[in-house]
């Protein structure tokens, strides 16, 4: 028997830092993977998919968000889909899944799993799965300890799937709300603990896994990184389940922390070391760049072109953090000829920016662009 | 560059063309009367220069000519060494014409060669303006520094770059400077505040953080609804619990059962109590009846006995009656014969009395009759005074109109005693009688004549005086006239003269005085008020005399037919006594006949009470019996008794049933504590039914509000509302930052610009210095970064606006000889023209100016236009005139 497992869908979610032609974009694939996944359960021949809460993002979506997501998977009818709710989506009064029950919204193929109680798999008793229903965004309990005692068919393939934080792995602090105990699988008897809630994939034990998100949303996605799903397979009730991950993102999110530049060719390297995330596909990436360094204005001129023009231009998404700052120098003043009026404001500027000092930002603002116009009115000149 | 020629046609006073003639290199004066048309040239000049051909606006209104017409200006050049032209017409057929050496330019090119040759800027539509305007002074204006803007200023600059080497980049500054500007503006304006760009992205800003704000608060709202409706939901379904439900309203039933119960039994209590009264209410009725007739059997016992005893009573009072029957028969008989008596007293009385009043009447009569006798006497004395007085016709009046005329003849006498000759004769003792006057012996006294009179001295002669004739007759006959009116006057009376007539009037003084006294006597007798009444009153009083004497006559008469009685002997206080005893006689009697009445009327009555108690008594006896007899007969006492005795035992078992049922509601609860439970669980279940009816309206209240925010999906709008916000703040940032860089570096390319300009005026300053030495001996010029003079030191430093006018002008003079040098030596065109400049200059000051210019016109030309032809002597430059053309002349 195989399933596949996959988490933290969030259908809904905005991005602040992106324009709206990318915002778009994003939400919409995150629409798309679910395509994707059910097409991956067919081609591993799964005839369920574990959804480990946070399917929306929001408690209160539109009517559009919260349908849209049933007619993708109303689409693979040959394929069930099990639901669960997450912090995100949790099972409140008139939450989501209230309001999917109430308006008939959720296709046959897609379970709502609302009640902390076995649920039969197939028809002849093999499998059961065991979910665990958040009613509020955070619980300090342990969901899945009734999964302790929960009572199946003797020699049944026992699967639970959770939403929260497993305990005892380094991770404290976010394990204080909606608590898993490291070792359920085991206390209950699970053959797999499906998880969701972190964003990359994260196995815990042999038989307890995050999933991940299916399509990344954050650049600091924890784990090995998201995009993908779990395929696992199970050759018994009591046999270790072997586990196999599948990419199902379209987007790459990178960050790439303490760039400095201080020369035209660290420039250049910059962009190359972008653009290789997907040389094929740069319109995939969503890169975030914490830049600092300082250059002389030549190089301030290149940077300005090849990544604040050329390579923004060429990315989904490029976040820019921090800039480099002019390193500017009685030789870089020559360009704007031995006297006048323009050097001498140069000058004065160079001169505010080596002071330091609250006003030192601005002057040095003011020297970019003092440089960056006299291009302008040089060309004009001639 | 020389002007050449200049030609205008129909601008301002020349209707018709004129050329300026004798322009030449070097000075040029045109001296000229006031009003001969200076000014207008130099107007024509700076517009041919500075206002466009197709110009509407005030400057071209300014051209028009007085008599109308098309202004038209033709201004010939040399520059380079070739012949150039330049020739516009404003208004109709409005046209501009620039021919430099073989090139030729029209219209709008025509302009902009212009506006290059002389580095003029447009400063609208129609208008140019550069350094030019500095050069080309009006009158008035060289009092003043010119002002430099745009052009003009880049004019300077460039004259001044060009003589400073090594200074660079003034140019590149300046757009630099627009460029730095024009980036500004997008953030800020020229103040300094927040453009509307960046203020409507802060407004931007400001919307969606209310939004997000709105949103917040919604989302708040939904929560509280989704609680709510749950806590509403657990409360309706309390509140529709069945069992809970069920209990009530068999508890319900319950009570009402009991409730019944206790209903029927207050209805047996209740019949049998009614039961109870009746049965009391007809034992009292029937032991009522029997009481009742022994009663009346008592009162006929009572009756019978009471009526023998009244008529026992009744026979000895028939015997008093009797006798008081008797004694009133006798009192009124001797009341009669009392009363018969005091009549008698009472006539003897009245017939004393007529007699006593008789006699009285007489005396009265013949009192009255003396008294009318007097005044009948009066009367006719009264009658005698006034036919005296009738015959007497000199009254007051006539006194008053004799006295005017007398005043009459006595005044014309007057007149003519004023008129008349005064005669005065004087005579010797022996000429008496010698003289006659008028026939008469002269008077020695003097005499007025008034008539001719005639003067005879015997053995003299005769003489005849007469007064003067003026007026003499008119006083003659006014004299007459009043004396005959006097006579007349007199003549109605009958008198001869005015003492006759006083006379008589003093005679009928005398007799109204006795017309007075007579009728005051008459008035006093008869009682009257005024004299008129006095015939009438003697006339009513002699009547009512002889009326009176004539009923005393008859009475007199009636008295004698009466017989002679004793009473006639009696006076009246005699009769009055007798009649006063008759009176009590009769009073006593009556007094006993009313004692007898009442003793009589007492009697009768105790009689008729003592036969009416009799007929009383036995009416009520025989009603009694009457009675009795039908009640015995309708209701025997032997059945009376038995239905008593029935009665007794029906209300003993109504009684039992009343104990019975009071035994048994003690056992039970009160109806009022049943009634209230059912009422208090009754309310309780309709309480119940409208907290379900609220909360069911609350419920889908909260539903609707939940699926509408559902439906908006608030939490996805939140999120967009805030990304919105969020990026709206950043750009606000970005820009924040950027503006800031700007700011920074306009103010510092401004900084540096002036700076730089500072530099600049040392060449200007320069190039200024000899002519302001040769003025001012020992100066040093003070210039801003506005090529403006603001000082000059000599002994010490002097601001300019300290100065004279006359300094200042000469100042501004030079500074505008100092600017067309700069272009000059720059290579540019330039020439300075003056209108009426230098008036207020000394002589001494003037010749040295006249030196500065005649220095400068050795580099550049100069056209002085002003009316003092003999200041401008000296100067000796070319003479200009202004000379009538036939027609403009264009040159070939």
């Amino acid at each position: 028997m195989k399933i596949v497992h996959t988490s933290d869908w969030q259908i809904g979610r905005t991005f602040s830092f992106v324009n709206d032609d990318a915002l778009g974009a994003l939400q919409a694939e995150r629409l798309n993977v679910i395509e994707r996944i059910g097409l991956l359960a067919r081609a591993e021949g799964a005839a369920h998919v574990l959804v480990a809460g946070d399917v929306y993002e929001h408690e209160t979506p539109s009517e559009h968000t919260l349908r849209q997501p049933m007619e993708r998977m109303r689409q693979f009818a040959d394929i069930s889909w099990h639901l669960i709710p997450g912090n995100h989506d949790a099972h409140i009064p008139q939450g989501v899944w209230t309001r999917l029950l109430r308006d008939n919204a959720a296709p046959d193929n897609v379970k709502l799993h609302l009640d902390p109680a076995p649920v039969e798999l197939d028809a002849a008793h093999n499998a059961w799965l065991l979910p665990a229903v958040l009613q509020r965004r955070h619980t300090l309990s342990d969901l899945t300890a009734y999964m302790d005692d929960a009572p199946t068919p003797e020699g049944a393939l026992r699967i639970g799937v959770a939403h929260g934080s497993v305990v005892g792995f380094g991770n404290e602090d976010e394990a204080q709300n909606n608590p898993i105990a490291i070792d359920r699988a085991a206390r209950a008897g699970l053959a797999y603990l499906a998880l969701g809630d972190w964003h990359g994939y994260r196995q815990i034990n042999e038989r307890t896994v995050y999933s991940g998100t299916p399509e990344v949303d954050r650049f600091g996605t924890g784990g090995a990184g998201g995009g993908e799903c779990v395929v696992v397979e199970f050759a018994g009730p009591t046999a270790p389940p072997r586990l196999s991950t599948h990419k199902t993102g379209r987007f790459i999110w990178r960050k790439f922390e303490n760039v400095v530049l201080t020369s035209g060719a660290d420039i250049e390297a910059l962009e190359n070391r972008v653009r290789a995330i997907a040389p094929e596909q740069p319109h995939t990436i969503l890169a975030w760049l914490e830049v600092s360094g300082m250059l002389g204005v030549d190089d301030l001129a290149l940077y300005e072109s090849l990544i604040d023009r050329r390579l923004r231009s060429a990315l989904t998404c490029l976040r820019l953090t921090g800039a480099p700052g002019l390193a500017a120098g009685e030789d870089d003043l020559d360009m704007l000829g031995t006297s006048g009026p323009v050097r001498a404001s140069a000058a004065a500027l160079l001169e505010q920016v080596n002071a330091g000092g609250a006003e030192a930002a601005v002057a040095q603002e003011a020297l970019q662009r003092l440089f960056l116009l006299w291009g302008e009115v040089r060309r004009a000149a001639q | 560059m020389i002007l050449t020629d200049i030609q205008i046609e129909a601008v301002r006073r020349f209707a018709s063309p004129i050329r300026v003639e004798g322009l030449g290199a070097g000075l040029n004066v045109l001296a000229a009367p006031n009003e001969a048309g200076k000014s207008t040239v130099l107007k024509a000049l700076r517009a041919a220069l500075t206002l466009k051909h197709g110009s509407k606006a005030q400057p071209f209104k300014d051209l028009l000519p007085y008599g109308g017409g098309s202004p038209h200006i033709g201004v010939a050049f040399t520059w380079n060494g070739q012949s150039c032209w330049l020739e516009k017409k404003f208004g109709n057929g409005n046209l501009a014409r620039l021919d430099l050496g073989a090139e030729r330019f029209d219209g709008e090119e025509a302009e902009e060669r212009l506006q290059a040759l002389f580095e003029l800027e447009k400063i609208n539509k129609y208008e140019a303006a550069g350094l030019w305007n500095a050069l080309l002074v009006e009158q008035g204006e060289s009092f003043a520094q010119p002002p430099l803007q745009g052009a003009g200023r880049a004019s300077l600059q460039a004259c001044l770059q060009q003589s400073l080497q090594g200074v660079t980049g003034t140019a590149e500054a300046s757009a630099m400077l627009a460029l730095v500007s024009k980036r500004l503006a997008q953030y800020q304006t020229a103040t300094g505040k927040v453009s509307q760009r960046m203020r409507q992205v802060q407004e931007a800003s400001e919307h969606a953080h209310a939004l997000v704000a709105t949103l917040v608060a919604r989302r708040e709202a939904l929560h509280e609804d989704i609680n709510g409706l749950e806590q509403t939901r657990r409360m309706l379904a309390e509140s529709e619990n069945p069992e809970l439900r069920r209990q009530a309203e068999e508890k319900l039933v319950a009570l009402r059962h009991k409730r019944d119960l206790l209903l029927g039994l207050a209805a047996q209590e209740q019949a049998a109590q009614a039961q109870l009264n009746a049965t009391e209410q007809n034992l009292q009725h029937f032991q009522a009846e029997q009481e009742r007739r022994q009663t009346r059997r008592a009162d006929i016992a009572r009756l019978e006995q009471a009526l023998a005893e009244t008529r026992l009573g009744q026979t000895e009072l028939e015997h008093l009656a009797h006798d008081a029957d008797q004694k009133l028969a006798q009192a009124q008989a001797g009341l009669g014969a009392a009363s018969t008596r005091h009549q008698q007293a009472r006539a003897t009385l009245s017939r004393v009395r007529q007699r006593a009043a008789q006699v009285h009447n007489q005396q009265a009569l013949a009192q009255e009759r003396t008294a009318f006798e007097r005044a009948d006497a009066a009367c006719a004395r009264l009658e005698k005074a006034q036919a005296t007085l009738r015959v007497m016709p000199v009254d007051a009046a006539f006194m008053r109109r004799l006295a005017k005329a007398v005043q009459g003849v006595q005044q014309a006498q007057a007149r003519m005693q004023a008129q008349a000759t005064r005669f005065v004769a004087t005579l010797q003792a022996d000429a008496a009688g010698t003289v006659w006057l008028n026939g008469q012996p002269c008077p020695l006294t003097p005499q007025s004549l008034t008539d001719v009179s005639e003067l005879v001295v015997d053995g003299v002669g005769r003489f005849t005086i007469s007064p003067p004739t003026q007026q003499s007759e008119a006083l003659h006959t006014a004299l007459a006239t009043a004396q005959t009116a006097l006579d007349d006057l007199l003549g109605e009376v009958g008198c001869h003269s005015a003492d006759q007539a006083e006379s008589q009037h003093e005679a009928r003084r005398q007799a109204e005085r006795a017309v007075e006294q007579a009728s005051a006597e008459c008035m006093a007798l008869l009682n009257v008020p005024q004299a008129s009444h006095i015939g009438s009153a003697l006339d009513q009083q002699r009547q009512k005399l002889n009326e009176r004497e004539a009923l005393f006559a008859k009475e007199q008469a009636a008295q004698a037919d009466l017989p002679v009685e004793d009473a006639a002997q009696l006076d009246e206080e005699q009769a009055s006594r007798q009649e006063q005893d008759a009176l009590m006689a009769e009073e006593a009697a009556r007094q006993h006949e009313r004692d007898v009445q009442s003793q009589h009327r007492v009697a009768h009555t105790r009689l008729e009470q003592a036969l009416a108690q009799t007929v009383q008594q036995q009416q009520t006896l025989q009603r009694d019996q009457r009675e009795l007899s039908v009640w015995v007969e309708r209701d025997p006492d032997a059945a009376l008794l038995a239905r008593t005795s029935q009665s007794e035992q029906d209300r003993r078992h109504a009684q039992a049933e009343l104990a019975r049922i009071a035994q048994i509601r003690q056992q039970e609860e009160p109806l009022a504590v049943v009634e209230q439970g059912i009422l208090r669980r009754e309310q309780d279940m309709e309480r119940v039914r409208d907290q379900v009816t609220r909360l069911s309206m609350d419920k889908m209240e909260r539903e609707t509000r939940i699926r509408q925010a559902e439906g908006d999906g608030l939490d996805e709008q939140l999120a967009s509302a805030e990304r919105h916000a969020e990026q709206l703040q950043g750009e606000l940032a970005a820009w924040e930052r950027e503006r800031a860089a700007l700011a920074l570096l306009e103010s510092t390319l401004l900084k540096a610009e002036t700076t730089q300009t500072e530099r600049y005026l040392a060449p200007l300053v320069q190039a200024m210095q000899p002519a302001f030495s040769a003025l001012f001996r020992g100066v040093t010029l003070e210039v801003d970064t506005q090529f403006a003079l603001t000082g000059l030191t000599r002994q010490r430093a002097e601001d300019i606006k300290d100065l004279s006018d006359g300094t200042r002008e000469q100042i501004a003079v030079l500074v505008r000889l100092g600017f067309a040098e700069l272009l000059h030596k720059r290579g540019a065109p330039a020439i300075l023209v003056l209108d009426d400049a230098l008036s207020f200059s000394d002589s001494q000051r003037l010749e040295t100016l006249f030196d500065v210019l005649s220095d400068a016109a050795t580099r550049l030309q100069i056209i002085l236009l002003t009316c003092h032809a003999e200041q401008f002597t000296p100067l000796r430059g070319n003479m200009l005139s202004l000379r009538p053309m036939e027609r403009f002349e264009v040159p070939r």
